[in-house]
């Protein structure tokens, strides 16, 4: 109900619709464009959305990450390049068919079913959301710390497959997050004698630095060669068989994603393979896949849009953001004074609700953005890189001065820059960084707090319920991905001795 | 080598933030002071770090282990962190416009394929996008020239 008396009328304004357009189109634009991904996006923007309304800032901020997955697609079909993590399955059928001369069909396809995964992701989302927070209402600080850890250590060590280095980075970040005055105590810590560092780091600052410059610079120089195929709007017309056997393919898909999307963690790209996998196995004949077939892009689409839909619980819900990206925006609703948990939704029912109706407002956009203008978006795909990134760089200076008028904040941007390049160089994730500078302090808090309530026994936190459940899952999760690894490590070693 | 770099990075960084913490209180279960939650992180990081490290080195003929750094490399990084420091100085002494110029020709010259009159329409372009933006639409203090007096 609250959708349509709450969430519609504040996603409807002529000022919400703009920026819904402005984020989705700019969104497509970040995810066509090589070298800058959606990521780095957000964080680049993160600078403006201080001056705005919360409401409008996230609309903009959330069409930018979805509709970069919409845009992905784009050039892994016209150039098999995944445009972001999610799209690189849809390379697999999606380039061959555009070799065979059906990139047009492909890029319907990937449109529709991008459609269909985020209509659906956005329906998980606005069922699930709120029922989760009348569970986490109740949740006291024990609870709440064991969340922050499971989300946090499933987060750090799922994608990247290494715990140790997830873990150290998790570390980092967390040490990091305890820059300024502590709030409990009044002790200034690790301001290294700066008297800028007193008040803690802005999040801007993290993001930017770790995401942007370091991904900007990580893509000067490299090469990008293959043929770019010419689309029309004429080709893209669908028959009913295609319409067909995309159909089922995008359900399954959007399940697949709508679940791990979900997950801490997890994301859209374990979706789009689980998802590719699926519609492999149930085929009747398995070996066309890779050769061009409607519903190896299919399926994948729609779970990386639903993925990118449901990620949003975690982050409304309990306000864990579970992915780098919902941690950017989730640190622009705190620059606005916004303090996220799960009374957001019961406090601010009007950020909520006008945020799942945006959402609704945004796909249709895409899907109006994707199909006509299609010739516009391949013609992005020519736009030199060289003469992209020194503008990136320009604006993102300006951006970060303008946050407090303040030089020191560029240069320890930079800082931050240096940890993101030398971090992708030496192969350690840096998602954890972002996740325990985020996260960290509201560790700090809700682990003293449980741990005064206990009289400092921690065995009187694990025997909790809610709390100990979530503790032993992290211990699973742990021991899961370790045992994965160690596996994966062996038959490694067995395919190379019989080799 | 990777590995082994990536140990030793996590160490230094583990250390930095170890030795003040230490100074901060560290607390007791029941009180937990300011230097609590850091020391332990630190600690973690070290043992990790000595983990990721000494894993790096028995594995230091692979080849996921090579480091590839190299001239090229050193030229992107060195061009748009002398932007970077750059803007950060002259937005201050010389103003929004001179500090924009800066930052886009210089970080330009990180990649070879870079001609002077393209990189100046950029500038020109980005001028006019940081205008739009910053002045016009989000009504920045930051002024666009400093006159030096």
């Amino acid at each position: 109900m609250e959708f349509f008396t709450i969430g519609l009328p504040a996603a409807l304004t002529i000022e919400a619709l703009l920026y819904c357009l402005a984020g989705v189109a700019l969104g497509t634009f970040i995810g066509v464009l090589p070298g800058l991904g959606p990521l780095a996006a957000v964080s680049l923007l993160l600078p403006v959305t201080v001056y705005l309304d919360p409401l409008l800032a996230l609309i903009m901020l959330a069409g930018i990450y979805y509709g970069a997955e919409y845009g992905g697609a784009i050039v892994s079909i016209l150039l098999n390049m995944p445009g972001t993590p999610g799209n690189a399955i849809t390379c697999l059928d999606g380039y061959p068919m555009a070799k065979r001369g059906e990139a047009g069909k492909a890029l319907f396809t990937a449109a529709i079913s991008s459609f269909i995964g985020g209509a659906i992701g956005i329906l998980v989302l606005q069922f699930l959301a709120p029922s989760i927070v009348t569970v986490a209402l109740s949740f006291g600080a024990a609870e709440y710390f064991a969340a922050i850890v499971f989300s946090l250590v499933a987060a750090s060590t799922i994608t990247d497959g290494s715990v140790a280095k997830g873990l150290a980075m998790l570390g980092a970040g967390i040490l990091i997050g305890t820059i300024g005055t502590d709030p409990y105590t009044g002790v200034i810590r690790y301001s290294f004698g700066q008297f800028e560092l007193m008040d803690g780091v802005t999040i801007a600052l993290v993001a930017l630095g770790l995401f942007a410059i370091g991904e900007v610079v990580m893509a000067i120089g490299v090469k990008r060669d293959g043929k770019i195929f010419a689309v029309k709007l004429r080709d893209m017309y669908p028959s009913r068989k295609d319409m067909k056997s995309l159909f089922w393919p995008s359900i399954r898909g959007s399940a697949w994603g709508s679940f791990f999307g979900a997950l801490p963690g997890v994301g859209p790209a374990i979706a789009t393979i689980t998802s590719y996998a699926t519609e492999k196995n149930i085929a009747k004949n398995p070996e066309e896949f890779g050769t061009g077939r409607i519903e190896g892009v299919a399926g994948p689409e729609a779970a990386n849009n639903a993925a990118a839909q449901t990620a949003f619980i975690p982050m409304l819900s309990l306000g864990i953001p579970g992915s780098a990206t919902t941690a950017v925006m989730l640190g622009a609703l705190i620059m606005n004074g916004i303090i996220p948990g799960p009374r957001l939704i019961v406090n601010e029912p009007e950020l909520f609700w006008g945020l799942v109706a945006s959402f609704w407002i945004g796909n249709v956009l895409l899907l109006v953005l994707n199909l006509p203008l299609i010739g516009v978006w391949a013609s992005i795909l020519r736009i030199p890189y060289h003469l992209l990134f020194p503008g990136i760089i320009a604006i993102m200076c300006v951006g970060v001065y303008s946050i407090h008028n303040s030089s020191f904040e560029v240069l320890l941007v930079l800082l931050f820059g240096l940890i993101g390049y030398f971090g992708r160089l030496l192969a350690l994730p840096l998602t954890p960084l972002l996740l325990g500078f985020l996260l960290g302090p509201m560790l700090e808090e809700n682990l003293r707090r449980a741990l005064i309530l206990a009289g400092g026994d921690f065995g009187r936190i694990a025997v909790r319920p809610i709390a100990g459940s979530l503790l032993v899952l992290t211990v699973v999760c742990l021991i899961a991905v370790v045992g994965l690894g160690l596996m994966r490590k062996r038959s490694n070693a067995r395919a190379e001795q019989a080799a | 080598m990777k590995d082994v770099v990536g140990g030793l990075a996590i160490i230094a960084f583990a250390l930095l933030f170890l030795i003040p913490g230490l100074g901060y209180g560290v607390g007791s279960m029941s009180q937990p002071g300011s230097g609590g939650l850091p020391v332990v992180a630190a600690v973690a990081m070290i043992l990790l770090g000595l983990g990721i490290g000494a894993s790096g080195f028995i594995r230091r003929g692979d080849e996921g282990q090579a480091v590839s750094i190299n001239m090229s490399r050193v030229r992107h990084i060195t061009f748009v962190g002398v932007a970077v420091i750059g803007f950060a100085f002259a937005i201050e002494s010389l103003g929004l416009i001179p500090a924009t110029v800066f930052a886009v020709v210089v970080s330009s010259l990180a990649d070879p394929r870079s001609r002077i009159l393209p990189t100046l329409v950029l500038a020109g372009f980005m001028i006019l996008i940081i205008w739009l933006i910053f002045k016009v639409g989000l009504s920045s203090t930051a002024p666009l020239f400093v006159r030096p007096f």
